[in-house]
């Protein structure tokens, strides 16, 4: 279980995150749902000690963790594609088969021919969507417990979108823990577990999906009118 | 699973690093040997060739009785008295380069829409090695260039020689030539203790300019400001026991021994200071 509990970020004068907490639990997928800036992705730069945090305390299966102990159990996909334009995929694959132990060869080689991507193409070349999509064959590919993303959906198109949302069907999620953040909710509603909703820096309100749907008969994106709407 | 050591990743990293300045590096190395060489060759050609019109104006009559003299010279005359410039500024340049170097290695990870820093950051192993491997990476490429130097000097004599008939020219050996270039000199101590020095000092100042860097990376606005301090606070430690102390003045409070172990011990606290700030910062303050 990833915990976070009591978070608070400062950007020079303006805090953030205002003490945040909330869990993500295996084999579940929770959506970390908040406006533009409301530091939804400072949150899971945090997880991964991208950025500091001023107070709080994040927990991996009950540890703080960081280093090669962080890295191996959380896989982070960050809303860019963060390796240099000038490499090609086949690069960038041997470049983190070098360096993570729960590199899985055969699932990135499924992942690829999946996405129709070319490994001889050059980073830089690659659509958005694209781009989109080896982002996720990166992070994927990792066997960690806990998966994070950030905006997968973001900018690309709506086939390109319906390819990866059968990502989240399929046994690459099984038993992993995915903590995301998007704008695209329609599309993802069916496939979520749990929506978190952030505001001026805390949870607000933290609902079960499913319970939502069949108990309330609402959507989350009702939910999200609730807490948004001006 | 396969298991890399921490051993195995840092040089992974360090041969990452060496990859992608290779073609620069190969650029100046070619930069150096066109101008050097370039220059040495018209130089030697254009006196061959006015020579050569000396003496047939001379064997036509014309304007001179006597038989125009040629005055032999040797190699380290010819850098000394015509190319002095010539041969200095693609080490320049070079040391222009490497300057830059030192903060693109950084800051390219962060500018540009694929920001690599993530990927480095999360890496499984000690983020130091980032660190390490970058200062390495500097380390390798100065070390390149003035290896290159070395052996282009030895190729530069051999082709004066080629050029220039016995009879025209002095006889000069390496450590002459490496003498004779100010900058050649600065380059290539002949004391083994001034090369450590020299180059111990210039690696001490890459980690202050590491540091530097992270300062700014973890605080951005006013991370420059600290990084600027930084730096101030550092080369003030280094030059203030040589400057205040005066070495050179026989009625200095302490003997040159004394000052000297002064200086090497503010020249390790700073090193080591930068290092562990370096590895705090990215352990703890690095923001992507």
């Amino acid at each position: 279980m990833i915990e976070l509990i009591d978070v608070r970020k400062r950007y020079r004068l303006r805090q953030v995150l205002k003490g945040v907490s909330f869990t993500v639990r295996k084999g579940q997928i929770t959506c970390l749902i908040g406006v533009n800036g409301s530091g939804k992705s400072t949150i899971l730069k945090a997880i991964m000690r991208l950025v500091p945090i001023q107070e709080g305390q994040i927990l991996i299966d009950g540890k703080g963790r960081s280093g090669a102990d962080l890295y191996e159990k959380v896989a982070f996909i960050p809303d860019r594609l963060t390796m240099p334009p000038g490499m090609k995929l086949s690069d960038a694959i041997r470049f983190m088969q070098d360096y993570h132990r729960r590199w899985n060869e055969a699932r990135s080689r499924e992942l690829m021919a999946f996405f129709r991507l070319d490994a001889s193409e050059r980073i830089g070349n690659l659509s958005k969507g694209m781009a989109a999509k080896f982002n996720l064959v990166l992070g994927l590919a990792q066997e960690t417990d806990y998966v994070l993303m950030d905006e997968p959906f973001a900018g690309i198109d709506m086939f390109s979108r319906e390819q990866i949302s059968k990502v989240f069907t399929s046994d690459l999620m099984e038993g992993r823990g995915v903590l995301l953040t998007t704008h695209e909710i329609g599309e993802m509603e069916p496939l979520l577990d749990r929506a978190l909703f952030l505001r001026d820096g805390v949870i607000v309100r933290d609902i079960d999906c499913e319970r939502l749907r069949d108990e309330m008969g609402k959507s989350v994106i009702d939910v999200m009118r609730e807490v948004y709407a001006p | 699973m396969k298991k890399i050591t921490g051993w195995q990743a840092f040089v992974r990293l360090l041969n990452f690093e060496i990859r992608r300045f290779r073609w620069m590096l190969v650029g100046l190395m070619a930069i150096t040997a066109v101008i050097q060489i370039g220059s040495l060759v018209t130089t030697l050609l254009t006196k061959l060739e006015s020579r050569r019109q000396d003496r047939l104006s001379w064997n036509h009559g014309a304007q001179q009785d006597t038989e125009p003299q040629w005055t032999p010279f040797s190699f380290v005359d010819l850098v000394e008295q015509e190319l002095l410039m010539e041969f200095t500024w693609p080490i320049l340049i070079g040391v222009a380069v490497i300057g830059i170097y030192i903060f693109f290695i950084w800051y390219r990870e962060w500018f540009g829409k694929d920001t690599f820093i993530y990927r480095l950051l999360m890496l499984p192993q000690p983020r130091f090695h980032i660190y390490m491997a970058k200062g390495c990476a500097i380390v390798l490429f100065t070390f390149s260039l003035v290896a290159f130097q070395i052996v282009l000097i030895p190729l530069e004599q051999w082709l004066f020689h080629i050029i220039l008939p016995e009879e025209m020219r002095l006889p000069s050996d390496f450590s002459a030539a490496v003498r004779v270039h100010p900058v050649w000199e600065m380059l290539l101590p002949e004391a083994a203790d001034q090369f450590v020095f020299s180059y111990g000092v210039g690696i001490i100042s890459v980690m202050v300019a590491f540091t530097a860097i992270l300062l700014e990376r973890s605080f951005r606005g006013i991370g420059i400001v600290y990084g600027i301090v930084y730096a101030a606070v550092c080369a003030a430690a280094m030059l203030l026991p040589v400057g205040v102390l005066e070495m050179q003045n026989p009625d200095a409070w302490l003997y040159p021994g004394e000052i000297l172990a002064v200086e090497l011990t503010a020249c390790a606290v700073v090193a080591l200071v930068s290092l562990g700030f370096g590895y705090w910062l990215l352990n703890r303050k690095i923001t992507v």
